[in-house]
């Protein structure tokens, strides 16, 4: 419980953080918290279920376009729109599950690649979803200030974080972070390997869908280029960076990642003036592979020892 | 409608062209991850530097062989220094922990990249004038054909390498069995190094070849990353030779896709074909048949 | 996944912490109102990496060279130094939407420049609007200022994809060309070009007998070329900017020997097309402002002045013209003439002042802005240019 009120209180800590460091705007946080709810369930995917995924962009985009075609092309309420997402990307998870059950490794991380990428042409060539100019005139969320919004996205966060720790912690959970040790004593625990694995996938995906639900009626304007691999390669980064072994890892990810390029973006003009994104990009790229030479196992790794 | 082979023929050149370009990065992939494992995402970034330090070389009136050369040497070196700084500390950590390192060193490189050549592309002239050539009645652009034709040597030379010398089989070793590697005398950790930059000199002169097809941006190398990647996957991740058949695979069936079916959809038609190869065939068009 | 053992003080610490941060929240922040002697900020927010790097870096350049100017020559606006606020947003939608927010909000910038493509400033379209602050987008896609009910506040000194496309067909029809075959790239632009050309040839003017997309990293769209000229088409036009448009450019006349007339889009009016696309760029033809060939356009021409003010200057400082350069230019003059015209940095009269400009003349041609209309180009302010002798000529008819 007390893990839990931490998380809760952080919250609004990051919010009050943003305002004294002028650089961590309103809108960089919605985004954090959008970020790390979808990346939460990369965690769950590829840290509970073993499962590399790099094509997670997918569900992610599946949400958005799933909310903005019911809702602008069809007139659906809001939330009607945002659970038919949720179901169509978890659909999709179970059939992409069980197709690629057989596939380890390197294959399977080009077989998500492969995925993810199918699903980005497509939707970029698909006239009804407005292909490369994509959907414009998305509801809104109903709250005006990006403080607000921050505030009531991370109390969604914090249900999510929550059903991951319960997830990892249940029977089917343990079972399947045993599956590092053995698949067959896993398997004689009782436990559908096979059913365990695709029902991750698929909870993980709806993760993935509703952050990008709530991502499209933030923006209120969505085109192809948001969902593509630099957005797979984005989550991923977060999630192993936060510390797969941690329900609260992608979070933690999340807020380092924009942390580390808004801070960069800030200081990087005083160190050398007129820089283009480059320096930023310089800073990231070395801030990546330091932070996982120290913290092998991600950043949530360390604080919770 | 025109006969299917008149079709077809001008687009499979098209498409061995292209598909050359990919075998190369998806060479250097295969090298690296048969003796550590690791998928690097900085392979793409490897071929940015080459490509980049050529054309410098040849603003600066460097003969060709020249700028060849040092492009090479500069790219190992890079790739060398990438091994030693990332890959070398992390030794020990998870496969997934240390792709993500790559990725960060990719990051870096595009960086470095930017800040030093710029937004804009840089090209250069092709290595041998003239027309397109005609080769058993396919057009190729001789540009095309130095591709081609570097790949299949490169890919060779490598082959025998690994297959054929001590070296290059304890570099295998290493990859099957770091362990008993040791214990053979060979040190798992330098033939990281040496596997890093030997994969780095394959991608810097491949960039230096590429230049005048592709032209030389900072930006290059994700999309040759994928796409290497790709060849290396369909070829099983398994040798050299069967990363450069991935990659004329490739290479062939986004051309057909982009000629005869939909130029919109020559991409998405690519990787229905990879997705369900690897559904099938778990390891790989080329392995999987072994 | 461990188990939770913190102590009672460790909490405390979180709260205390809280509680202390609120307080400084309470305390609030700087309020800025400036007194008169204090700078004019204008936020920058362009393309100076990622894919559309091309235009965002010529954006950016026109745009520091005239508030450097206007500086030097006339102390800024009403004797207040311009200070711009120039920032990438590395082609990407994310980054454009974040970086309005800090222009506008943290920075207090009166008014912003760019974003410089249709997905960036659609992306940042929330934040623009949420904003009030007036915007002059360098956007190509009439999306962005329409309806302009719905966008008070942003303006484009751009033309519309429609302007390119309607004075290509224009020279198609004079011509007598009436069979099309079409090149855009897979991607927003390519694809605002690609319906640009599908309305008109919707009206008759044209009949489009082909049309194919390629990616901007295609090496080789010998593919795509081939169907269009298996089509028979009297003429090609291609949507791109480079390195697309250039690559298409050498395929189709080194490995194709095409001998049908070229039309490029506004894209190509960069020197990039010609330095990649060397001799195979002769013949080339382009739809570009008036401004990428100010040294030719006769003395009698009603904007000659301005051309060779903005000619001289942009090329003295940077070497070679852009044509995109004179979107950026005009965007500073205008927003320095609706200021004095409203004597005030206030958004709302700012607004009201740019749409009462009337006409203003621009490098990009006569500028016009009105309650009705936030675009203020037409199709009389681009021609179609011909590439000869390693350069961009102008007709002498226009």
């Amino acid at each position: 419980m007390i893990r839990l009120a931490a998380f809760a209180v952080a919250g609004p800590l990051l919010l009050a953080a943003a305002q004294l460091l002028p650089f961590l705007g309103g809108s960089t946080l919605v985004f954090v918290a959008l970020a790390a709810l979808a990346s939460t369930g990369l965690t769950l995917i590829m840290g509970l279920g073993g499962q590399v995924s790099l094509g997670h962009a997918a569900f992610y985009g599946v949400g958005a376009y799933g909310l903005a075609l019911l809702t602008v092309k069809a007139g659906w309420p809001v939330p009607v729109a945002l659970g038919a997402g949720a179901a169509l990307a978890g659909g999709l998870a179970a059939l992409l599950g069980v197709a690629v059950l057989r596939i380890q490794g390197h294959f399977l991380a080009m077989a998500t690649l492969a995925f993810g990428l199918i699903w980005f042409f497509f939707v970029r060539g698909w006239e009804p979803a407005g292909a490369n100019q994509g959907i414009g005139g998305i509801p809104a969320l109903p709250l005006d200030d990006d403080e607000a919004t921050f505030l009531a996205l991370w109390v969604v966060l914090a249900g999510g974080v929550l059903l991951a720790r319960n997830l990892a912690d249940s029977r089917t959970g343990r079972a399947l972070r045993a599956l590092g040790a053995s698949e067959a004593a896993a398997g004689s625990c009782g436990i559908d390997v096979a059913r365990a694995k695709v029902g991750v996938f698929v909870i993980g995906a709806v993760y993935a869908a509703v952050a990008g639900g709530l991502y499209a009626m933030y923006v209120t304007y969505i085109a192809p280029d948001a969902f593509g691999l630099l957005a797979s390669l984005q989550f991923l980064v977060i999630a192993v960076v936060g510390g797969l072994g941690s329900p609260w890892g992608a979070t933690v990810g999340a807020v380092f990642v924009a942390g580390l390029t808004e801070l960069s973006r800030e200081l990087l003009p005083y160190v050398v003036p007129d820089a283009a994104g480059s320096y930023e990009l310089v800073a990231y790229g070395l801030a990546l592979v330091l932070v996982l030479l120290v913290a092998r196992q991600g950043l949530a790794g360390v604080a919770a020892r | 409608m025109t006969l299917l082979a008149v079709d077809v023929l001008p687009l499979l050149a098209s498409g061995l062209a292209t598909g050359a370009i990919y075998a190369l990065v998806g060479i250097g992939f295969v090298l690296i991850h048969s003796v550590t494992g690791v998928i690097n995402f900085a392979q793409g970034e490897f071929v940015m530097v080459g490509a980049l330090s050529a054309t410098t070389l040849v603003a600066t009136g460097a003969p060709l062989a020249l700028a060849f050369t040092g492009a090479v040497a500069l790219t190992a070196a890079v790739g060398a220094i990438a091994e030693r700084l990332t890959i070398a500390p992390a030794r020990g950590a998870s496969l997934l922990t240390l792709i993500i390192i790559t990725v960060g060193v990719s990051v870096t490189l595009r960086g470095l990249a930017l800040l030093i050549w710029g937004v804009d592309p840089r090209s250069y002239d092709p290595f041998t004038a003239g027309p397109p050539v005609d080769v058993l009645g396919l057009a190729f652009s001789r540009q095309s054909l130095w591709i081609i034709g570097v790949s299949l040597v490169v890919a060779g030379l490598l082959w025998l390498y690994l297959e054929r010398t001590v070296a290059g089989k304890a570099m295998r070793a290493c990859a099957m069995d770091p362990d008993a590697a040791r214990l053979q005398g060979v040190s798992p950790s330098r033939m990281s190094l040496y596997a890093f930059a030997l994969a780095a000199a394959v991608a810097g002169a491949a960039g230096v070849v590429f230049v005048p097809v592709t032209h030389a941006h900072y930006e290059m190398g994700l999309f040759l990353a994928v796409n290497g990647f790709t060849a290396a996957v369909v070829g099983g991740l398994v040798s050299p030779l069967a990363a450069v058949a991935g990659g004329f695979l490739l290479g062939a069936l986004e051309a057909l896709a982009a000629g005869l079916v939909s130029s919109s959809y020559e991409s998405v038609i690519a990787f229905v074909v990879l997705f369900a190869v690897l559904v099938a065939r778990p390891r790989g068009v080329i392995a999987g048949r072994a | 996944m461990r188990d939770p053992s913190s102590a009672a003080p460790r909490r405390g610490l979180l709260v205390g912490l809280a509680l202390a941060a609120l307080v400084a929240v309470g305390c609030g922040s700087d309020d800025d109102t400036g007194s008169d002697n204090d700078p004019i900020r204008i936020g920058v927010n362009v393309e100076l990496s990622g894919p559309a790097s091309v235009l965002g870096n010529a954006y950016a350049d026109a745009a520091k060279l005239r508030a450097e100017l206007l500086n030097e020559q006339e102390g800024g606006i009403l004797g207040r130094p311009i200070e711009l606020i120039v920032t990438d947003n590395r082609s990407d939608q994310t980054e454009a939407l974040t970086l309005t927010e800090e222009l506008t909000d943290r920075k207090k910038a009166v008014a912003m420049i760019g974003p410089g493509t249709s997905p960036t400033s659609l992306a940042a379209m929330g934040a623009i609007l949420k904003s009030g602050v007036p915007t002059l987008s360098l956007g190509s896609a009439e999306a962005i200022v329409s309806p302009a009910a719905e966008r008070p506040n942003v303006f484009k000194t751009t033309p519309d994809g429609d302007v390119a496309a309607r004075a290509i067909v224009d020279d198609l029809e004079r011509r007598g060309l009436r069979r099309v075959g079409l090149l855009s790239t897979n991607n927003p632009y390519g694809d605002d070009g690609l319906q640009a050309v599908e309305r008109l040839a919707e009206e008759g003017a044209i009949d489009l007998v082909a049309a194919e997309k390629f990616e901007e990293e295609d090496s080789d769209t010998t593919p795509q070329l081939r169907r269009l000229l298996d089509a028979d088409p009297d003429a090609l036009i291609v949507w791109a900017i480079p390195p697309g448009a250039p690559t298409v450019r050498r395929d189709a006349v080194e490995k194709l020997d095409v001998d049908v007339p070229m039309y490029f889009d506004s894209g190509a009016g960069a020197e990039l097309f010609l330095t990649l696309a060397g001799a195979s760029a002769h013949g080339a033809r382009v739809v570009q402002p008036r401004s990428l060939v100010w040294n030719q356009v006769p003395d009698d021409h009603p904007l000659a002045e301005e051309l060779e003010e903005f000619g001289n200057a942009y090329t003295g400082e940077y070497g070679e013209m852009s044509g995109f350069a004179g979107y950026a230019w005009d965007s500073v003059g205008m927003l320095k003439a609706a200021i004095e015209s409203a004597r005030s940095t206030e958004p709302g009269a700012m607004v009201r002042a740019l749409e009462g400009l009337g006409d203003y003349p621009g490098v990009s041609g006569t500028l016009e802005f009105s309650p009705q209309s936030h675009s203020a180009l037409s199709a009389d302010d681009v021609v179609i240019l011909e590439v000869r002798a390693g350069a961009w000529t102008l007709p002498r008819r226009r």
